[in-house]
């Protein structure tokens, strides 16, 4: 809303500065958004008046906060009722106002001015209206803005010549209806829809705009002027199904004032016999669905206590009586009736916040509350969160975090299957853009879209990560939402200081493994993916228990070839993984293993074996407990791992680590002899593998 | 001293390294070494002899053998030492180290947030990122067809089910617009006092410099006896405090939330221009930060709270401005593009 400051000095005697008001209406929940000087002296204030002030859609409502705060005395229009006839003339020319849906119109004024000069209004008009952002037509039209900003109640000027069978009809359209509005758009509104007609169309869509058919031109000479209520959901309604918003629908969308409806287009036909020389002759006044005020019990204790400052019953009887509230004292409580522009005070605390805004929120102390001790719900979820974004951070991965909205193209790029889980994607109804129509079932296609972007900058080497929900539909009721991790690591491969230690392949699940051990996650089992963006042979899907958790492994060259990427031999690796915390908020109970003092005693063995062999199944016969009744293997660790000179094509060598040791003596070497023979025979032939000479 | 011990003595000072002294030892004391040699002339002494012969053999072996000990302690410290002045670092090359990754600015100042809040006994609370209407705007006291929905440009998802009620949360569902329906949710299935703060994404179909259409919010809520006006000042100074420095200056204005009232914008100080007016503050010298207020009774009758018995307040805060002001970002875009130059620097 844009409000004349010098328009202000109509309704109040006041001198302070601009600044100073914009700062008196800030500080009484009226923000001031902006100052903007005039060439002739004047200030614009914008002011950003939130959904519940309807009645500072106007400028003698923003007048009264500051004649409020201001503690000055608010000075309204001089208002004529024509009930003096001197400048009423053919009184027996009779229009009839029939509202037939009284829900959806509570009242309906109609005035009829004849004899009007359709010319353009007075320069201080049409500068107040531009100045408030609205253009200027002619002289009838213009008052009609005018009265719309000064009181906030929506007028329209039909021509009454116009008008088929002296009669005006308020009704909800039965079925869709035609009318060609002022914009000269044939529009057609659907059944519902409020509409004033006369005797054989619709005139115009209630409250919204206005027909071209009915419209004041320059031919015009007898106007009728209509002042209504009309119900605020309704012509929110229509104004969204029909696009169209206009200053008349945002006023009564918020309410407007029934009580002032009247006294609106009183004013307005005053200003017309004063600028376009017509006669009033007839003023019409249905109301059918009276405004009964309602009556509120203020309790002073509870403003004192709600607010946490000591304000004294007058001070809130001065405040409420300033903002035009009817205030009864009566014992230890005030009984408020407030005012037919104040539809959005019903309750108590309304009415405190009224106190609070006028008194001022800035003479309220600012008081630490006091709270008794409870355990509060910080749950292990959080503490784990930012553990494993610690140790990823520490492995090198930097933490991206990706819009949730994607398209359809994220299965194309990774040839996700018909059928697969991750196309049961949830639908945005209404994207910002097209690319941004579903929520993504995976973070993988966003990583790689951060990977491509930082290719494009430059980046030679992208370790990132991210952990987000995901969405999958649900059929019906709420989608199910999952917290993923994803991670990827690239590298172009160049020269670097000091060597890499592993192959990526390798780095990934060396990523993953210390993401599960920080995380206290030991029960996961690796098997061979299917995933068909994976290259073969280079990829395994994460199972914990039966269920797959996720995936690892690099990304195949065709799909990286649809990134773009111009490397020969892109090194993609990523993995992505659910239920990476678990919901079981229950208290672990731990047993700690003792330490044993006595020595251990250490032996390798490096066996030749079948390429397809492998690591974790020699791990596991090393292990085996049938051979080892006593538990002396304490530990058994792989430590190399060769292919190439030396050994035939298609094995390759593996040697293990394993120290023994005994809880209840020192081991002798004759003690261990015996079992690691049998254990290097056992792998032996279960692998078909020869000892490395 | 034997004319055996001179000898080795002789020979042991022209040894340098350790190669040559274990050479020198072998040559003494090895099997076929001097001292054995001169126990091979034993026999062919008298028992008299035998025994003083044996002694002094002895004795020089001994004595062979500690001399040769000491030495080499000598001759390895001295190698080492010769071998690291031959094989000198750069110790201006970089460590060998895995260089940490960046941290994202909305995961330190969400960290940051929220360890203020569970310092002063607040609980963590979370809900969905699709609510239904019936949380994020009815249950706040946002009707349908109300003037307030406008304050919030809602993304819809698209549902199978028609028809039913929103009510029972199976009506038209949303990307929630804000963090607020957490409030409801909690307060339905628990009862006061409460406490505590809801962290998540929140969306808004807007896009441009300063608005992202994916966000984040921190919502927070007290609810218990007693609660006034005052306490959402005081806390919510205190916080601003930590988060901003002590001297920040805080200010609450009278604003327009459907589910709270009073309502309050709470302004700070411009950090930039420290009250003088510039561009961030739009010349004012404050910058709105959070939204705040004292609970809604038509909320607490929603959820079935007595207002007469209990009242609480509720505060709101963008994420994403917060750590812009902190870390003089003016671009919202920069937190989704994964540009590593930008995130790395966190």
């Amino acid at each position: 809303m844009l409000i004349s400051y010098n328009w202000l000095k109509d309704y109040i005697n006041f001198t302070e500065s601009p600044e100073a008001v914009a700062d008196v209406l800030t500080m009484a929940g009226l923000e001031v958004e902006g100052l903007k000087k005039q060439a002739d002296g004047d200030v614009i204030l914008e002011l950003n008046v939130t959904p519940n002030r309807a009645d500072c859609l106007s400028v003698i409502g923003v007048a009264r906060d500051v004649s409020t705060v201001l503690k000055k005395k608010l000075i309204l229009p001089e208002i004529s009722d024509f009930d003096n006839a001197t400048d009423v003339i053919n009184k027996d020319v009779k229009i009839k106002v029939e509202i037939l849906d009284t829900n959806l119109c509570h009242r309906y004024c109609g005035i009829v001015i004849n004899g009007v000069k359709i010319a353009p209004s007075p320069d201080w008009m049409q500068l107040r209206l531009q100045t408030a952002g609205i253009r200027p037509i002619n002289n009838i039209v213009d008052i009609t803005n005018y009265v719309l900003l000064e009181y906030g109640q929506p007028l329209h000027a039909f021509d009454k010549s116009k008008l088929k069978g002296d009669v005006i009809i308020v009704r909800a359209a039965e079925k869709p209806e035609a009318i060609t509005t002022l914009d000269g758009i044939q529009r057609t509104v659907p059944a519902g829809t409020l509409l004033i007609c006369d005797a054989s169309a619709p005139l115009a869509i209630a409250g919204v705009m206005g027909g071209a058919g009915s419209a004041v031109t320059e031919a015009t000479t007898d106007i009728f002027l209509e002042s209504a209520w009309f119900d605020a959901a309704s012509i929110r309604v229509t104004s969204k199904q029909t696009a169209l918003r206009s200053e008349s629908s945002f006023r009564f969308e918020r309410q407007t004032d029934i009580e002032g409806v009247k006294r609106a287009a009183l004013r307005a036909a005053s200003l017309m016999i004063d600028y376009c020389v017509g006669c009033v002759s007839e003023v019409i006044d249905n109301y059918p669905t009276r405004y009964s005020a309602q009556q509120i019990v203020l309790n002073y204790k509870k403003v004192q206590s709600f607010l946490g400052v000591q304000i004294s019953e007058d001070e809130i009887v001065a405040i409420l009586s300033r903002l035009d509230f009817k205030v009864e004292r009566q014992n230890g409580s005030i009984v408020v009736t407030p005012p037919s522009f104040r539809r959005d005070i019903e309750l108590e605390a309304d009415l405190i916040e009224e106190v609070a805004r006028i008194y001022g929120y800035n003479n309220i102390p600012a008081v630490m509350p006091q709270l008794s001790l409870s355990i509060n719900n910080v749950s292990d979820k959080h503490k784990k969160l930012a553990e494993l974004r610690q140790s990823l951070r520490y492995a090198g991965f930097t933490e991206t975090i990706n819009y949730s909205f994607t398209t359809n193209d994220d299965f194309t790029l990774l040839d996700i299957p018909e059928g697969d889980e991750r196309r049961n994607a949830v639908t945005v109804k209404n994207p910002l853009q097209k690319d941004f129509n579903i929520l993504r079932t995976s973070l993988v296609p966003s990583l790689l879209r951060n990977l491509k972007y930082n290719i494009s900058l430059g980046a030679k080497e992208v370790y990132i990560y991210e952990i987000s929900t995901v969405f999958f539909d649900s059929g019906s009721g709420f989608p199910h939402e999952r917290l993923k991790l994803a991670a990827l690591s690239y590298s172009s491969g160049g020269k670097r200081l000091y060597a890499e230690p592993a192959a990526h392949f390798y780095r990934i699940k060396g990523l993953l493994e210390s993401v599960l051990s920080g995380l206290r996650c030991m029960n996961y089992e690796l098997r061979q993916s299917n995933e068909g963006f994976l290259a073969d042979g280079q990829s395994a899907d994460i199972f914990i228990g039966d269920d797959k958790a996720g995936f690892l492994g690099l990304i195949t060259a065709e799909i990286a070839a649809r990134l773009d990427m111009t490397d020969e031999k892109p090194d993609i690796a990523v993995f992505e993984m659910e239920k990476i915390i678990s919901d079981n908020e229950s208290v672990p109970v731990y047993r700690t293993n003792l330490m044993h003092k006595f020595p251990p005693i250490e032996r390798d063995i490096a066996i030749v074996v079948d390429d397809a062999c492998h690591s974790c199944d020699i791990g596991n016969i090393i292990k085996n407990e049938s051979l080892d009744p006593e538990h002396l293997i304490e530990s058994v660790e792989i430590f190399d791992h060769y292919r190439g000179k030396n050994i035939p094509e298609g094995r390759k060598s593996l040697a293990y680590h394993i120290v023994y040791r005994s809880q209840d003596r020192t081991l002798l070497d004759s003690d261990v002899d015996t079992l690691h023979a049998e254990i290097v025979k056992s792998v032996m032939t279960k692998t078909g593998g020869t000892l490395r000479a | 001293m034997t004319a055996l011990a001179e000898s080795f003595l002789k020979e042991l000072e022209a040894v340098t390294s350790t190669v040559d002294l274990r050479q020198l030892r072998s040559r003494y004391t090895g099997k076929n070494g001097v001292l054995t040699g001169e126990l091979k002339k034993l026999p062919t002494l008298t028992p008299h002899e035998r025994a003083a012969f044996g002694k002094q053999i002895n004795d020089d072996k001994v004595f062979i053998e500690e001399s040769i000990k000491e030495y080499e302690k000598q001759l390895v410290s001295k190698e080492i030492k010769t071998k690291l002045a031959r094989d000198p670092v750069d110790i201006t090359l970089p460590g060998c180290y895995k260089k940490p990754g960046g941290r994202h600015p909305v995961t330190i100042v969400l960290a940051e947030i929220t360890d203020i809040f569970v310092s002063m006994g607040f609980g963590i609370e979370e809900g969905p990122e699709v609510e239904s209407d019936y949380y994020n705007f009815e249950a706040l006291n946002i009707p349908k067809n109300h003037p307030a929905r406008d304050m919030q440009d809602t993304f819809y998802i698209e549902t199978n089910c028609t028809g039913a009620s929103a009510q029972s949360g199976e009506g038209a569902f949303v990307l929630r617009t804000h963090t607020s329906p957490v409030q409801i949710r909690v307060m339905k299935h628990s009862r006061p006092p409460l406490r505590f703060i809801a962290p998540g994404k929140v969306y808004r179909c807007d896009s441009d410099v300063s608005h992202s259409p994916m966000f984040h919010q921190v919502e927070g809520l007290v609810v218990d006896k007693n609660i006034s006006f005052a306490n959402l000042k005081g806390l919510l100074e205190g916080f601003l405090k930590k988060v901003f420095g002590p001297s920040v200056p805080v200010r609450l204005r009278p604003s327009f939330f459907p589910f709270t009232e009073p309502s309050a914008e709470v302004d700070m100080g411009c950090y930039f221009c420290k009250g003088n007016g510039c561009r961030v503050c739009k010349g004012t010298g404050w910058i709105e930060i959070m939204g705040a207020g004292m609970v809604d009774p038509r909320v607490f009758r929603n959820v079935g709270y007595d207002s007469d018995i209990y009242s609480g307040f509720a505060f709101g805060m963008g994420i994403e401005r917060i750590a812009s002001l902190k870390y003089g970002i003016d671009d919202i875009r920069l937190y989704y593009e994964g540009d590593l130059r930008f995130l790395r620097q966190f």
